[in-house]
Order: C-alpha cells, then structure tokens, then sequence
C-alpha cells in the first residue's frame, strides 16, 4: 500500500499530484553505469523512468505473439504470409532475448536477488527467468538443429504467454493485500467494480473485457465480409463462444456482488435494481443473442439476432464517463427536446401532407401516400436531400423552400441543446470540482484521499494538469482573500474599495456555492414558511440562484 | 487501509452459504456455456464440411474442364465433343423447354429416358453414379448432398444442400453483366460453361464455395 502522503499547499505539485506520466525520472547520470540503466529500465520505484512502459510494450508483444499463434492455426491466414509470421516470430525473439539479457545482467541491482550470494544464479532459477527462458528457447534449439515436432515447438511458444505473470503477479499480490480481511463477495465486487480495493487488478480485469469487446465485435465486422466467413466460420463461431462465456461470467460476477455497492444493499431488490442499470442491461443484451439462437434456430429464423452482438461495442461505455454526462445532460434536457421532437413530428406529418396534396396527382408513382411523402419530409427538413423523390409542380417547390429553410432551424434544435447543456454541464462540474477545491484547502493542505479525488475528478472532467493546476491557483488565491478579508473588521473593509469588492465577490460565492451545496427547494420552502427573507434578499437569492442554473 | 495489516499473514477467503451457491452457479452458468459452445462448434463443422462437399464439386469440375474438350476424352456423359450432343441441342430447340426443378427442392430426373451424352444430365448422372462425387455425405442428414435448385431458408430439407448454377452473360446494356441460372437435363456442355457451385448452411442460407469454368 502506498504510504499516506500530504502535499502542502505552498509546494503543491499538480504533476505528481495527478500521477502523470510525463514526470522526469530523478537518476543521477553519474551513477555506475548497471545502477544507472537498472533505474531507467526496470525499477518500479522511480516514478518518470521507462519501467512501466517496458512493461506495456512487453505485454502488447506478449499478446500479440498469442495472436499470431492462434493465426498460424488457420492455414488460411498462414500459408500466404509464412514470411511474415516467420520475420514476427524473429522479431519477438530479439525483443525477448534481449529482455533477458539485460534482466540477468541487471540482476545484482534488482531489491529481489541483491541479497543473494549469487544475484546472476539467483535469477537464473526464480520462476520469471524460467518462463522468460521458456519463451525463446524453442527458437535457438531449432536453430541449432534440433529436431523438434511442430506441435511441440508452437506449444512451447504458447509458453511466452506465461511471461503475463510478470504483470499479473504483483498485480494479485497488490488485490490481495488490498483485500486482506475482506469477504469474498467484496473481493468479487473489488475485482468488477470501480472502488479503493480494486488496484492494478481491476484495471487489468477491464482492459481484458476491453480487449474481448473489441474483438467480438471486429469478429462481427469481419463475419459480414462473405470472403473472409468463408475461411474463418470455424472460427468466429469459437470466438463468439468464448466471448459469450466471458461476458456471461462477468455478468453474473457484477449481479453476484453488486450488493457490496451503495444502493444496490438489498440482496434481491438490489440485484434487480442493478440488473436494470443501462449498462448491466447492454451486458445482458451482449450475451442474448448467443442463447437465444442456440436454443431458438431450429423454431425460427434468428440469424438476424447476429447483428446485436454489435451492442457489446455499447459495454465500452461503462469505461468512458463522457457517456453518463452525455446522459446526464439528456434527461436533464429531455422536457425541452421533447418539445422540439414534438415540433419536428408536427412539420415532418405537416410537410408530408402538403407534398402529398401538391404532389400526389403529378407523381402518383413518388407521393403515393401520405406515409411515403414522410420519407421525402424527414429527407427534405433534414437538409439530407437524396433526390430520389422532388417536387415538381410550383406549389410543391414553393412550399419546399419554405419547409427546407424552416427545417434547418427547427432540426438545429436538439443538436444545438445538447451542444450547449454538455458544456455547460461541464462546467456545473468543474465549479463542483472547485467547491470542492475550497473546502480541501481550507486546511493547507492535501492528504491521500484528498488528492485520489483530484486525481479521479481530473481524469472524469478530462482535465489537463494545466487545468487542475490554474484550477488549485484559483482556490488558493480566493482561499487566501477570503482568510485575509475575514480576519478583517466589516469598517475596515468598507474604507478599502478594492477589498470590499473582493469581499462582496466572496459573499456572492459563498452564496452560489450555497445554492449549489443546498437543497434550494427545502431552502427556499423554510424561508417562505419562516418568512425569515426581506423581498431584497429573496430576489437576490433568485438572480444569483438563477444565474448558477 | 493501516500499515500494520501490511505485516499480518494472509489470510484465507472465509465462504458464506451464498458465495458457494454462486460458486457453484457459476460452474453451472460455465458449463451451459460450454456446452452450448460444443453444439454451436458442432452444428460449424458441419458447414465446414457441407462447404468442403462443394469444394468437392469444384474441385472435380475444375480438374474435368480442360480434359472434357478434348475428342477422345473417355467420359462420354460429360464429354464436350461427343456427338449426341449436336442432336440433344436439337431435341432441346424442337421439343419445349424441359421444366427446371422447383425452387427449393430436389432436382428429379423426371424425364423418362436416359439423357443424351453431352448434355448437362448425362454428366450430372455420371458425376453422381460414378465419380468420387457420389460417396459424399450430407453431415445434417447423414445422406447424400441432394443438388437443389436453391437454398431457402424456410425450409430445413435443404440444409447441407449443393447448388449449382449457370452464370449466363446478360445482354450488353443490362444493369448486371451476368445472371444465375439453374441448369436443366438437356442443356448442352458442348461448349465451355461458367458454373457457380453455393451450397446451404445449417440455417439453409447460401454460402457461395467457387466459380469456375467447367
């Protein structure tokens, strides 16, 4: 667990307050040349060195290289680009050969073997070395002639998979540390859902439903391609198998211990609240279609079923916070683009009728009926203008220019709303954010929670460190005023005219701050009911309340 | 979480009466899975070999095609140069056109006597009677692939079913340069054909295998 850390206000970093990568690594160039290149590359406790992204490029190698595997299974995919596989296998073979050399001449440096009598053995034999040898040594025994069958030599390959554990191990050693003491169903929820105890783990358990996402959904793609279903049925069907079993585990594992989260307590009405999320409802739909037409197909045709297997592209949406803004806006907003959908329903049946009225006698065939003049309304106000079907009498082209004009501005709308209530629902979130700023550095100073929250909210907002930093400069400088103002006398204030703005600016942020902390309809409830507001301050309340809005 | 839990063992998972139930749910929900997995596997390579019946096809279609323009090829059924084919190409433009088989269903010889040598009927019995061709196996029914006219989804009788069309060029201005046609007994193979060979899948949807020049 990493140690509590407090950043003090006056030599707050953003950068390392927000974990960024692009931190420069403290190593000291004159170090002895193995500590030197042991703190660039493989130490895990120099933030800003290359450790992690030798890591991820390992891994992606690592991944890749099982890709290949399963590729060179179909002789399809294998036999016209033998080259290629060849030069990959070279490749990974370098980049894996070199890794364990620099890993075993960089040994007596590593915190696990220093202490060893023989820090180059040491590492020789510990388990990581053992796989990471596993991995190449097939290559040079074929190289040195060694007859080997070739299913033995690729299931030797499938053992550079193992080398994952490099980045899984620690990882589960990190959750379990995390977890000590916990029950089960929470290890289950830590494991699945956004919390304290999920570490690394949970990061590598979304990022592998992630990688399986996409890939059902590239297979989907890719099946629709007559050509390349042809060659590779086989095999999208055992893809779409697994991927069905691992999202239906997931499923089950997010119903299992969604009680662990806050309002999801009741063990069933909590389980059926969180069966109905949106996004427990996508990963439902995601496995569906497989069920149903494995069971179904021979009562009916379900084949076109196939096509929502696309609605798991949908699962990536729990991944992406922009997505529940974008919610959050529309259902905020959904009495005003209701309206407007109900304008655009009337001049779409108004339009249509009118085209069919001019229209129908010179083009019986075009503006049959009413229901087929609807497509031309949607494709006219739409500014979309196929031109498959157009008017052709006077009227019927007057009556265009008009509706097409009307169209722009009336279909404009909901685009425009969204447009304006995301942004400024941003911005309600980054006052939030502020607001909360304020209070953190009442104290002077940031403790761990504080700054995890900075860190989560930045990364929600999609907030640049230079954001966060102005962000904090601002508080701290309103933060400063206000200490300094309040210690101050009303009188003295009231000489100073630019103190008694900087305090009238504080009292009216006080006040949006308290419109935006308290509930305003309790608040305004009590005040009416006490009668405890003059009229002066009760519109006051209003304009800045309104403002705020 | 205290530095002090850092130092203590690790402990074991306690499980409660519900995380073996969901345990064991779990194992149920994964073998469901896999077995469901098995069959859809199952039912796949059974297309895969439905296709691979159609590659048969191709594949001796392919390998006939050169060999059957020659005059002393010794297949006379699929022989182009055979001379019953002249009078079948004359039988076929005096008497009217024989009926094509009926969408969906099998194709019958439902003319009473023997097709002439040189016709696409002779070469079919001969393919079906006496060539490879004839030990193949429908892997749906256990029988051998019946050769439709085309795959219609609605009726399952055609699953693991091979098509084999004509692909007649279209006149010069049409919207598509060539159209599929399906054969009938009497049409000459004097001269070279383009083949379309499709076969039905396990929901009777065709899957194209090949075009070729028979």
């Amino acid at each position: 667990m990493e140690q509590n850390k407090s950043y003090k206000l006056e030599d707050l970093d953003v950068q390392s307050l927000l974990g960024n990568q692009d931190i420069v690594a403290d190593i000291a160039s004159d170090l002895p040349f193995r500590k030197w290149l042991y703190s660039w590359l493989l130490d895990p406790n120099i933030p800003g060195n290359y450790q992690k992204a030798v890591d991820k490029w390992i891994g992606l190698l690592i991944v890749a290289n099982l890709f290949v595997l399963v590729f060179e299974h179909v002789p399809a995919l294998y036999e016209p680009y033998k080259g290629f596989y060849h030069v990959f296998d070279i490749f990974s073979v370098i980049v894996f050969t070199i890794e364990y050399a620099v890993r075993f001449y960089l040994a007596p440096e590593d915190e696990e073997f220093k202490t060893k009598k023989n820090a180059h053995v040491s590492y020789l034999f510990s388990p990581f070395a053992i796989i990471d040898f596993l991995a190449i040594a097939p290559f040079y025994l074929k190289l040195l002639g060694i007859p080997l069958d070739l299913r033995i030599l690729r299931f030797l390959r499938l053992l550079r998979i193992l080398k994952l554990f490099r980045i899984l191990i620690p990882a589960y050693a990190d959750f379990v540390k995390l977890n000590q003491g916990r029950t089960f169903r929470q290890r289950v929820h830590a494991l699945v859902f956004p919390s304290a105890f999920g570490g690394k783990m949970q990061e590598i358990f979304d990022a592998f439903i992630g990688v399986w996402v996409l890939l059902s959904v590239f297979a989907v793609i890719m099946e629709s391609m007559a050509s390349v279903s042809y060659i590779l049925n086989l095999q999208f069907v055992i893809l779409d198998s697994v991927a069905v079993g691992i999202f239906t585990i997931e499923y089950c594992m997010r119903i299992y211990s969604c009680v662990e989260e806050p309002g999801f307590k009741s063990p069933i009405g909590g389980r059926f609240k969180q069966a109905k999320t949106a996004s427990t409802l996508i990963d439902f739909l995601a496995i569906l279609p497989f069920f149903l037409e494995v069971f179904l197909h021979h009562l009916i045709d379900l084949r076109f079923l196939r096509v929502f297997r696309l609605a798991r592209l949908l699962k990536l949406t729990r991944y992406n916070d922009a997505t529940a803004i974008l919610v959050k806006v529309v259902v905020r907003e959904w009495p005003v683009m209701s309206a407007s959908a109900f304008i655009m329903m009337l001049l779409v049946v108004l339009t249509a009728s009118l085209g069919y009225l001019f229209e129908h006698e010179a083009q019986p065939e075009k503006f049959e009926n009413i229901p087929q003049s609807i497509y031309w309304a949607v494709i006219t106000l739409a500014s979309v203008g196929y031109g498959d079907i157009s008017p052709v009498t006077p009227m019927g082209r007057a009556m265009t220019i008009v509706l097409a004009l009307i169209g722009i501005g009336i279909f404009a709308i909901p685009a425009a709303l969204l447009s304006s209530a995301f942004s400024d629902q941003l911005v309600k979130e980054r006052e939030a954010l502020k607001a909360n700023l304020f209070e953190m550095l009442k104290d002077g100073h940031i403790d761990e929670d504080e700054a995890n929250f900075i860190r989560q909210e930045a990364k929600r907002l999609h907030l640049t460190t230079e954001e966060v930093n102005a962000l904090i400069e601002m508080v701290q400088r309103e933060n400063e005023a206000a200490h300094n103002i309040k210690e101050l006398p009303i009188h003295v204030i009231a000489e100073r005219p630019e103190i008694a703005v900087e305090h009238y600016k504080m009292l009216v942020g006080q006040i949006r701050q308290l419109s935006m902390l308290t509930d305003t309809t309790k608040f305004e409830q009590t005040a009416k009911e006490s009668d405890s507001l003059t009229a002066t301050e009760w519109s006051l309340w209003q304009s800045i309340k309104a403002k705020q809005n | 979480m205290d530095s002090t839990s850092n130092n203590q063992p690790t402990q074991s998972v306690k499980l409660t009466g519900s995380d073996i139930v969901f345990l064991l749910s779990m194992v149920v929900v994964v073998a469901i899975v896999t077995l469901l997995g098995m069959m859809a596997y199952k039912d796949a390579m059974k297309t895969e070999v439905t296709k691979q019946n159609g590659e048969a096809w191709v594949e001796w279609l392919t390998k006939v095609s050169a060999e059957r323009m020659k005059p002393d090829y010794e297949i006379a059924a699929c022989n182009a140069k055979s001379g019953d084919a002249i009078a079948a190409e004359q039988a076929a433009a005096a008497a009217p056109p024989a009926a094509p088989a009926a969408a969906g269903k099998p194709e019958e010889n439902k003319e009473a006597a023997a097709p002439i040598d040189g016709t696409w009927g002779a070469c079919l019995n001969h393919i079906m009677n006496n060539t490879d061709i004839k030990d193949l196996i429908n892997p749906f029914t256990k029988e051998r692939p019946q050769i439709v006219a085309q795959c219609v989804p609605a009726d399952r009788s055609l699953v693991g079913a091979i098509v084999l069309e004509k692909i007649v060029p279209t006149p010069p201005g049409s919207a598509v340069p060539t159209t599929n046609s399906q054969f009938v007994d009497s049409d000459s193979i004097e001269n070279k054909i383009q083949i379309r060979v499709t076969v039905c899948d396990k929901g009777a949807y065709p899957i194209k295998v090949a075009e070729l020049e028979f």
